[in-house]
Formats: structure tokens, sequence, C-alpha cells
């Protein structure tokens, strides 16, 4: 990368996650190879349980949204914190904890090496531990995103990715829900960005299997994104 | 055939309006107004589904002589595709800017700080 100084800015979108996020965010690594500074940007959805209080206990940047919005508007709220920090790289992750943030150094690494703009973490390494369900709801989104952004890839849903600082300034989300992710790609895939994806592993405990989006809606967020393309 | 089964779907949609009316109302969620008014509009619908001759008649007293439940349908159909595309399109926009709102609010202190 040009800058020497290197700023890492990690997104975390939380909507009642009091039972994981404090463990969560201190999983995350203190000090990354080629990094100089982490600063870590938990956006509140408008949780009910005792998120905020656990993210406060962290020392991480809470971000409050009023009520309840969406995790599109929760990622792009921190995406634009993440400007205003003056971030040089932008990592997302989903506050669940089926994201191991010790993935987050290779995730970057593309980023780092000024190879690409946006990293996707696919969930690759274990694929075989996510449920039927699961696997055919993600097939079915990636089918989707293809139609809308003309490029396959292997894991369109995963919430674990890494924006350089072009792609950050680049990237204007608009929607609101799940369709954040093949909005992301979309768009990055407009602005003519190198995308990559890199493998990473899925942590699946009982708390972030009850999280996540149902294979169902795959049509809403395929009208949603029709509706966006033809009203702009 | 059509006539059955449209006045099967005019009582079931009636039913479900007219009894999620009254129960908005009482969550006060719904303005009695408005409840009245989808009443009033869901139990005229049921009827003319009912006895669609009304509307032969209607028409034939405000002088029309075109008349068939064919062009009745039709016409409903395009209202209601109207009115679900201005619902959507406001609700749309509204999002849009509750959206905007709560970005701006919540992103208020950070660039303060800053």
């Amino acid at each position: 990368m040009a800058s020497k100084n290197i700023h890492l800015a990690i997104v975390i979108p939380v909507y009642n996650e009091g039972r994981v996020i404090k463990e969560v965010i201190d999983t995350i690594p203190k000090k990354i190879k080629g990094v100089n500074r982490i600063s870590v940007i938990a956006v509140n959805d408008g949780s009910v349980d005792n998120s905020a209080e656990q993210i406060k206990k962290t020392g991480a940047c809470l971000i409050s949204l009023p009520f309840n919005l969406g995790i599109g508007l929760a990622t792009s709220t921190g995406m634009e914190a993440g400007k205003i920090l003056g971030a040089d790289i932008l990592v997302t992750m989903d506050g669940d904890g089926q994201h191991d943030p010790r993935d987050i150094p290779k995730l970057i690494a593309p980023i780092l090496l000024d190879s690409y703009d946006l990293a996707i973490g696919a969930r690759l390494i274990n694929r075989n531990d996510m449920p039927q369900v699961k696997k055919f709801g993600n097939w079915l989104m990636d089918a989707i995103t293809y139609i809308f952004s003309g490029i396959w890839i292997k894991d369109s849903q995963s919430g674990m990715k890494a924006l350089s600082k072009k792609a950050l300034n680049a990237i204007e989300i608009k929607t609101s829900g799940y369709e954040l992710c093949s909005e992301i790609i979309i768009l990055a895939k407009k602005e003519k960005l190198k995308i990559t994806e890199v493998p990473i592993k899925t942590i699946y405990s009982t708390h972030s299997m009850k999280k996540g989006q149902s294979p169902l809606n795959g049509l809403n967020i395929a009208l949603k994104l029709l509706y966006k393309k033809i009203g702009g | 055939m059509i006539l059955i089964i449209s006045k099967v779907f005019a009582l079931l949609f009636a039913t479900i309006v007219i009894s999620k009316g009254v129960v908005d109302y009482k969550n006060k969620n719904e303005s009695l107004t408005m409840t009245v008014f989808w009443i009033a509009t869901w139990l005229a619908i049921t009827t003319v589904a009912f006895f669609p001759s009304i509307v032969d008649s209607a028409i034939a007293l405000a002088g029309g002589s075109r008349t068939g439940l064919g062009t009745v349908l039709g016409i409903a159909i395009i209202f209601v595709l109207f009115i679900s595309y201005r619902i959507y399109a406001k609700a749309n926009r509204i999002e849009k800017q509750v959206n905007q709102l709560a970005k701006i609010l919540a992103l208020k202190d950070i660039k303060e700080r800053k």
C-alpha cells in the first residue's frame, strides 16, 4: 500500500448479541502485521438486550441506531464512521460469533499488497459443517447475485469482508437489509473494483445458528435488488 | 366459475381487512375515520362481487350502455395496481428518509468527536 501508516477499522453490526458480543470484540487481534492502528466500530442496531452495555465494556467505538433498521443500514453506518475516522482498510464481520477474528490478517492481506479492493471471506474451510438448508439458501443467493452483477462469487452472502479505501469511497450502500451483501458485490463490479475471495472458517454455535437469513428471504432480496435496479 | 372465485376472494379479503382494521382501531394504531373508510370500501367490494348486476344498473342509470363484469374487474385491477404502486413508492421513499435521518443522528457524536 502507498500509505505507510495503515489504519484498519473493523465494523460489527450488532442486534441482540449481548451473550457473545464482548467475546467477539475481545478476540479481535490487538496487533496485525502491516497495520499501525486498529479501531473497532460496533453499530448497535436497536438491540433490546444488554448488547450496548457489553460493547461499552470492551472500549470499542459504539454507534447506536435509534431502533432496529436492518443489518444493511447498520453496516453502511459503520462504513460511514470508518470513513470519518480515516480508515485505510475496513473489515466488516458479524456480531453473532460465526466469524473468527483471527482470520482478519489473511483477509486484509490482498488489500495490504495493493492487489485487490474487495476481499470476501468465503466460508469454505469447514463448509461441510454448514446445514444443507443454509447451503441451498447461499447457493440461491450466489445465483441471484450473479444475475445482477455478472460475477460468480462462491460465498456472496458472507458478512466478513475487507474493503480498501478506494472501495470504501466508491461503494455507497442504498439498501438496509440482508441484500447488502449482494449490493456490495454489484456496486464493486460496477465501479470496476478488483474482487477476490479468501477462505475463512465459520464457527457454528447454537447462538449463531439461530441468526442469519432464511433461504425464503432470497425472493425478497431479489425483488428489492430488482426494484433498486429499476428505481435507482 | 370466475364469478364464484371472485366471490370467495372478495369475502376472504374483506374478512381479513375488516378484522385487521378493527383490531388496529382497538389497539389505537388506526383512526376511526380510516377504519370506517376501509370497512365501507370492502363491504362495497363484497357487495359488488356478490351482486354484479348492481354495477350494470348503476352504469345504466348514469347513462352508460356498455356494461359488464369484465369492465368492472378490469377497472378494479388497474385501480388496485395503481394504489399498490403508490403505496410501495411512498413507503420506499419514507424508509429511505428514516434511514438517512437515523444514520445522521447515529453519526453525530463521532463527527463531533472528530
